[in-house]
């Protein structure tokens, strides 16, 4: 379950995130995804103000006037916020834990594309699909999207990352530019992965925590796997870490 | 003995994905930028 903690700080997310999409991070987003996705729809006459990097050549040549061609912007673009929240992402050794990361770098994406008239989806998992917004657009979209965030309290502890990306797959079936986001601490996901990248532009988002990493110095240790609930003897948890981290 | 980190790193290789990588070390907006700035130079 979260924590009343955690709620609170999933609160202050959308204030957070509006007030960080004010600054930098909304044009860094416009700069790089500017012109994606852009189409020929057709030309029509040249007005005064268009860019004359626009004009059609061929056309103003048989016409005897100017010309622009027009093109489908990158203003159809669709982000989709796929999240991992199972268990393990509610692990976290600092004020901060991975979910709580996760929904705060979401909540910029979705502000920065909605604010680039930028189509937004949400799809919540863990091993089972918790939550699934449908992309849209708009301010009452964009509430829509920040109740899920904030109020999901997810009901499965595993991690299936391919029930995700199948289901992502089998839902948005136009191309999208796809936010995974995971501590990917699972298996069998690659090919899921594969069939994705294919379809979508997927840009992978490693959750992680310095104590996955590096165990404190605290002497014995009882470890708990919060998504199996499996618990390790301490002295057996210490060696198998030693050993893991020896083979780095 | 292949930890769960190794496997990540040999997949996102394989596939030729650069992840973004989040932790509690750098706040999510500031990894964001850094993210997009990368981005826009290999494009």
């Amino acid at each position: 379950m979260l924590t009343a903690d955690f709620a609170r700080q999933a609160k202050q997310l959308r204030l957070k995130a509006r007030r960080l999409v004010d600054g930098s991070v909304a044009g860094a987003y416009h700069s790089v995804f500017k012109g994606r996705g852009t189409e020929f729809i057709d030309v029509r006459e040249y007005m005064p103000g268009d860019d004359i990097r626009t004009i059609d050549w061929n056309v103003t040549a048989r016409q005897g006037v100017p010309f622009v061609k027009r093109y489908i912007e990158e203003r159809e673009l669709t982000v989709m916020l796929v999240i991992d929240m199972s268990a393990s992402t509610q692990f976290g050794s600092t004020r901060k834990h991975k979910l709580t990361l996760a929904l705060e770098l979401a909540s910029i994406v979705a502000f920065s594309a909605l604010r680039n008239n930028d189509r937004v989806g949400l799809l919540l998992f863990s091993d089972r699909i918790e939550r699934f917004v449908p992309p849209g657009k708009g301010r009452r979209h964009g509430l829509r999207l920040f109740d899920n965030l904030q109020g999901c309290q997810p009901a499965g502890q595993r991690t299936d990352i391919t029930l995700a990306l199948n289901r992502l797959n089998n839902l948005v079936r136009h191309h999208s530019l796809t936010f995974l986001i995971s501590d990917f601490l699972a298996v069998d996901y690659q090919r899921a992965l594969h069939l994705t990248q294919r379809r979508h532009e997927l840009i992978p988002v490693l959750l992680s925590d310095p104590a996955e990493d590096t165990l404190p110095a605290l002497g014995l240790l009882r470890l708990r796997d919060p998504e199996s609930g499996e618990e390790l003897p301490s002295t057996a948890a210490i060696l198998a870490y030693v050993h893991s981290a020896r083979s780095r | 003995m292949t930890t769960l980190r190794q496997q990540q790193r040999r997949i996102f290789a394989t596939l030729g994905l650069s992840p973004l990588e989040l932790n509690p070390s750098v706040s999510p907006a500031a990894a964001l930028l850094r993210f997009f700035h990368q981005q826009e130079q290999r494009r």
